[in-house]
Order: C-alpha cells, then structure tokens, then sequence
C-alpha cells in the first residue's frame, strides 16, 4: 500500500470548543503564574542577572540543600562532646563512676577483707571469752551499783536475808 | 487568522514583549499545537507540552537571534517537550503504548478528542511503531510538510540524514499497512 493512496492526510484529531481562540490568554497567564512563582522564591541578589556567581535563577546544589542538615548533625554532634566532657569533669573525685579505676578498687577492698579473714585463720584469733558470772568472782560494788540503778528498796533485801 | 507576519513580531520583540509574545502565540499556536498533538496523540498532553513550549520560549525569547527563523525554533522547542514527554508517559506506563487505542484508553480523556475512520487509526498506529525521532520526522514532512531546510534547522539534523530517516519511516510504515 502507498501512502497518500489510500490513507490520505485526514486529521483524526479534535480540540475543545474556543481552544485556539483563548490560546493566547491562557497561556500569558499561566506565564504570569510562572513568573511570580519565580519572583517569590527568589532572594535578592547584588549581582546582575548572568554575572558570574549571580544566583537568582539557579537550582541550589545538593550542598546548599543539605546545609540545613549538616548544621544540625554538626550541633549534636559538639553538644555530645561538650556533655562528655562535663560528666568527666564532675565526676573526677567520685573514682568509682569513672569507668576504668571503680572495678580495680572494688576489687582491692574485697582483696583487703579477704586477706584479713585469712590472717585471723592462720593466727587462730577468736572472739575474746566472757568469763561467767559467778558470786566469787563479782565485786560487791558492782552489785550495790546493779541495785541503785535499779531502785530496789533495800529494805526488801534485808527482809529477804 | 492573523493579519500580522514574523518581521511584525520582530519590530514588536524591540519594543513590547508582552504584546510580541501574543503575537507569536497567535501565528503560531495552532500549527505547533498540531505538530505536537500528532506525536503525543491526546489533547491533554498536546496542551500540557504546547504551554510548556511557550514557557521555555518566553524564557530564552532574550537569547533568540534574529537572524534565524521564529518558527523553526519554536519548532525545535516544541518537538523537544513532545519527545520529552513521551519518554515520560513511556516511564510511567507499564504496558506498552505503541497504537492510538492504548494511548486513547490509559488517558483520562478517552477518545473524546479523537474520530479517526478505520483507515485512519491504522495509519496512526504504523507512525507510532516509528522510534521517537523518526516519527517527529514523518509528520513534520508526510502532514506538516515542511521542507527538509526547515526541518534541519527546527532539528539540528543535516538534510541528508532526515531524508534517509523519512525514507525509511515511509518504508516501514507501508510495510505495516500491507502486513494486516
């Protein structure tokens, strides 16, 4: 088959009502549209249009777009350190929160304990005996002490006797 | 139809941009609108690519040489934003949109803007198995009929290379004619 034989150059396509005759119209608004869009977003700039440096109609880089974030990471970032930093400072005299030196001396004060349980072991020292209360060996001024502190009518004793 | 020609618009671009670019709109608007529609099939993205065309004209209208022709390079702008936006639907798409039917019924528009006979859709069907490139070259010569000075410049193609392109795509598409 050849074209123009029997295809022909009919156009198939159709177009709304007054399309073409508006054309015109919308389109300047829609630039207008476009136009003010740019001009909001835009900051102000020294440099004239097309001047090396000049960034009025530019797309920022993804340096400039990351620059919010990287300010953030860099301000935890020195706040980490500067807490870290505080925390060893208050903590220097208290040795057992300091990582490091609270195990070792822990482990030195049970060492301490341990070797004096031993050394009492090896020595046989034990507890220092109590020697019974007898009547021959209590002094007669401890019992009229015992008896005044206890307010005991001395009276009852001697009827007792 | 309007009563002005493209060396009015160019005394108007000296003076009054606004009312030049009317002008251009109103010379020009309709044949590019077809040329782009041809490629693009619906009129929702015929009209979407038309308003883009004009906006990247009023853009550059300042670096535009007055030495070159005003439609050739609007041309070339709206066969750029055509091309483009095939790619675009052609990403989108996850079935292949290769016959006017298919483009018709995936759109919201339908065929509510297309009454093409039998014949008709059958040919619109070929020109779209054309790559891209080749298919902006077949209408620009088969419907638009351009010569192949306008449209080496509205292309940026030497004269050589788009009539061995139309040759071919007018090979092909009678191929795809005679195989149904």
């Amino acid at each position: 088959m050849k074209l123009n034989e029997e295809t022909g150059k009919e156009n198939p396509f159709r177009v709304p009502d007054d399309y073409f005759s508006t054309l015109s119209d919308r389109t300047m608004a829609a630039i207008r549209e476009t136009e003010n869009l740019r001009n909001d977003g835009d900051q102000p700039s020294e440099l004239p249009a097309g001047e090396p440096g000049d960034k009025g109609h530019r797309k920022p880089g993804i340096v400039a777009s990351l620059k919010p974030f990287l300010a953030l990471a860099a301000a935890i970032l020195g706040f980490a350190i500067l807490a870290a930093a505080l925390v060893r400072l208050i903590n220097v005299d208290r040795p057992g929160l300091l990582p490091g030196t609270g195990n070792s001396l822990y482990a030195d004060l049970a060492a301490e304990e341990i070797d004096t349980y031993i050394i009492e072991d090896e020595l046989n020292i034990t507890e220092t005996v109590i020697p019974e209360m007898t009547e021959e060996n209590i002094a007669s001024e401890a019992i009229i002490d015992y008896l005044m502190t206890e307010d005991i009518d001395l009276n009852e004793i001697y009827e007792l006797l | 139809m309007s009563q002005f020609t493209e060396d009015d618009i160019r005394k108007a671009l000296a003076s009054d941009t606004d009312k030049a670019f009317r002008m251009i709109i109103d010379l020009y608007g309709r044949k590019l609108y077809w040329h782009i529609r041809r490629l693009v099939i619906t009129h929702y993205d015929a009209d979407d690519a038309l308003q883009n065309t004009f906006l990247n004209a009023w853009k550059k209208i300042g670096s535009f040489r007055s030495e070159s022709s005003l439609l050739t390079w609007l041309w070339s702008i709206a066969t750029n934003e055509a091309l483009n936006l095939i790619r675009k639907r052609g990403r989108e798409n996850t079935v292949s949109l290769d016959d006017v039917e298919g483009i018709l019924s995936s759109s919201a528009e339908g065929s509510t803007w297309f009454d093409g006979d039998a014949a008709t859709v059958k040919l619109q069907n070929a020109i779209l198995k054309l790559p891209d490139k080749q298919r902006a070259v077949f209408n620009m010569k088969y419907f638009e009929e351009m010569s192949y000075e306008e449209m080496s410049a509205a292309t940026g193609t030497s004269v050589g290379a788009l009539k061995a392109s139309y040759h071919h795509a007018v090979k092909k598409i009678e191929q795809f004619l005679d195989g149904d």
